[in-house]
């Protein structure tokens, strides 16, 4: 997404917070092997994923598989996307065996010039939501432990045949969600001293150096003005000669209201993803299964593999495709035709907005199911270990577990993260109208069919917050 | 290379975890003559206040009474914690449980019984409970 020699067009002040500089904290992300340390933990709680998915017991409520995957980790991702960064990345141990790959690479070709782009790991979201979906993967710790080592496999694979970071920039779903979410993340990695790095001859940060691997994914620190593909790895701030890069605060919004290139791949994975966290919460109430019926009763569709594909299909690549596009059309014709640019090029201008109405409503889901269910690990752990002989947690599961706030306060608490990204969404939008330079009204007509869109989505997905969650799956196909 | 060996001992470590341990919990467990037959009251199961109504069956259909009975109720979904209930016994070998659906979804019922002579035996039921009332 930079290219090497355009400086960032986004300033980050000198005197903003720099977590590298914070005592202790500064010290282990630089050291050597911080990011192993951190990952080593990340890889104990996969190793728990595999082991308990693989032979525990096949209830989800009971396996730390599933609770891991789909309470914790999914719980927390968005959290820590939103307070701080790109951590779930940072941290992430499926590139443990992608560094060995990487090692043992010959050739290390470089990934195809038609793939460098999101279209691959859009791909990957529509199949992984809907591998979700069809099979049930909350309720089955075997398939949840199987989606963990085929990462694994996937990672070490594509690491052994290319010899960029080419699994977390152009493949992995999970990467294409922290990436888009990172956008709105309070720190970013930039330079202290853009004047270092005019006058660095080994560009040691993306490059690397005898000891340290330079950026996986080929961002060049002085400028990164986006926190798209970077994983937080740090590896620029352990290769650089001058400690010239900082991991600095900056405003959430800083990055949502600046120039995205006007990619289409990048406008759709930012739309989409917001598209995604509306359907996988329809998901979950009975509107769903009304909809399912009538596909099998009204159209004969009996496949419920077909029926998930094609609502995901519709509702995730098809809708937001068309949404997208008669928005920006509208939008650039509210424009006056000397001032007019490309279509993608107004559309990179509002899609940003889709980044915070998207996130509220990830968290008004994932959160959900944090709160209800993020105490339950306790039980599930004593069980895990008492079925191993061991009661250091003591000698018998206690299924007494409460949620992490009151239950009248969780559909508030979803209410109020919509309606706050929401209101995010249509000061971008507002921002990037009135930034235009363009009359008023021209403005206003610009703004006005995101606006829209952007509303109606919260609508929606108020609606869908508003009903009865419904936790089905991996009993039988809706009758 | 140092990088290389431990990435090579973890691996390895994660293999032999997965191919070497035994748990308690997938012992299997004997088979019995015994077997529950499940109600729910009211039909069709919806969330609230409800009650199980369980009957315990012995070899040649011989109904069993006096028998400790107790119902757990999971969700499929991962992070729901669990329903419990103990059978009241109501003769004839029936045994009355009142219970509590918490939300609406797909419920896995697993009843508990431990036979006067100490043996205990178990049996799991799938349920579809609707959250309208």
């Amino acid at each position: 997404m930079t290219a090497v020699g355009r400086p960032s067009s986004i300033e980050i002040q000198p005197t903003a917070l720099d977590l590298l500089r914070l005592p202790l904290l500064g010290s282990f992300l630089r050291w050597r092997w911080g990011r192993l340390a951190a990952q080593l933990v990340l890889l104990l709680g996969t190793a728990l994923i595999v082991y308990d998915g693989l032979t525990g017991p096949q209830l989800a409520p009971r396996n730390l598989a599933t609770v891991l995957a789909w309470v914790h980790y999914r719980g927390l991702v968005l959290l820590a996307l939103l307070l701080v960064g790109n951590l779930f990345c940072f941290a992430c141990p499926f590139t443990l065996p992608r560094t060995l790959a990487r090692r043992l690479s010959i050739d290390g070709r470089r990934w195809p010039r038609a793939l460098r782009n999101k279209w691959v790991s859009i791909g990957g979201l529509l199949l992984i939501f809907f591998l979700y979906e069809w099979l049930d993967l909350w309720a089955s710790p075997w398939l949840t432990a199987w989606v963990a080592l085929a990462y694994f496999v996937g990672s070490f694979a594509l690491e052994a045949v290319f010899k960029e970071s080419a699994f977390c920039k152009y493949v992995c779903p999970l990467g294409a969600f922290n990436f888009v979410y990172s956008t709105a993340s309070p720190f970013q990695i930039t330079a202290r001293d853009q004047a270092v790095c005019r006058s660095c001859p080994g560009k040691e940060c993306l490059n690397g150096s005898d000891q340290v691997l330079g950026c996986g994914t080929e961002l060049f620190v002085p400028t990164i003005d986006s926190n798209m593909d970077c994983t937080f790895c740090l590896d620029c701030a352990r290769a650089c000669p001058y400690d010239n890069v900082a991991l600095a605060r900056r405003p959430a919004w800083q990055e949502l209201v600046a120039k995205l290139p006007a990619r289409w791949d990048l406008i759709f994975l930012l739309t989409t993803m917001a598209f995604f966290g509306f359907f996988n919460a329809f998901g979950m109430v009975p509107p769903v299964y009304a909809l399912q019926r009538w596909m099998t009763t009204s159209v004969g569709i009996q496949s419920v593999a077909l029926q998930v594909g094609l609502i995901y299909a519709a509702g995730a690549i098809v809708l937001p495709g068309l949404l997208l596009t008669l928005t920006a059309v509208l939008s650039r014709r509210a424009r006056p035709p000397e001032r007019r640019g490309t279509l993608v090029q107004q559309a990179a201008r509002f899609a940003p907005a889709f980044v915070p109405l998207g996130a509220g409503i990830w968290l008004a889901h994932y959160g959900f199911h944090f709160i209800i269910g993020a105490a339950t690990l306790v039980p599930v752990a004593q069980s895990f270990l008492i079925d191993h002989g061991l009661t250091w947690l003591g000698g018998r599961a206690n299924w007494t577990v409460g949620f992490l706030v009151p239950v009248d306060l969780i559909l508030p608490l979803q209410v109020g993260a919509l309606m706050l990204g929401l209101l995010a969404a249509l000061a971008v939008v507002a921002r990037q109208g009135l930034a235009s330079g363009d009359r008023p009204l021209s403005a206003l007509l610009q703004l006005l069919p995101w606006a829209l869109v952007l509303t109606g989505l919260t609508i929606a997905s108020l609606a869908v917050f508003n009903l009865p969650m419904e936790m089905r799956g991996a009993l039988a196909a809706v009758p | 290379m140092f990088v290389n060996r431990n990435y090579c001992l973890l691996l390895g470590l994660l293999v032999l975890a997965l191919a070497s341990c035994s748990r308690q919990s997938q012992q299997p467990t004997p088979t019995s003559d015994y077997r529950f037959d499940l109600a729910v009251e009211p039909e069709p199961a919806a969330v609230g206040q409800t009650v199980l109504l369980v009957t315990l069956i012995g070899p040649d259909d011989t109904p069993i009474d006096e028998a400790q009975v107790s119902a757990r109720g999971d969700m499929t979904h991962a992070g729901m914690t669990p329903s419990f209930g103990e059978g009241e016994p109501e003769g004839e070998g029936r045994y009355r449980i009142p219970y509590v659906w918490t939300m609406g979804g797909d419920w896995l019922v697993t009843l508990h019984a431990v036979l006067p002579d100490g043996q205990e035996i178990e049996q799991t039921f799938d349920l579809a409970v609707s959250s309208g009332g």
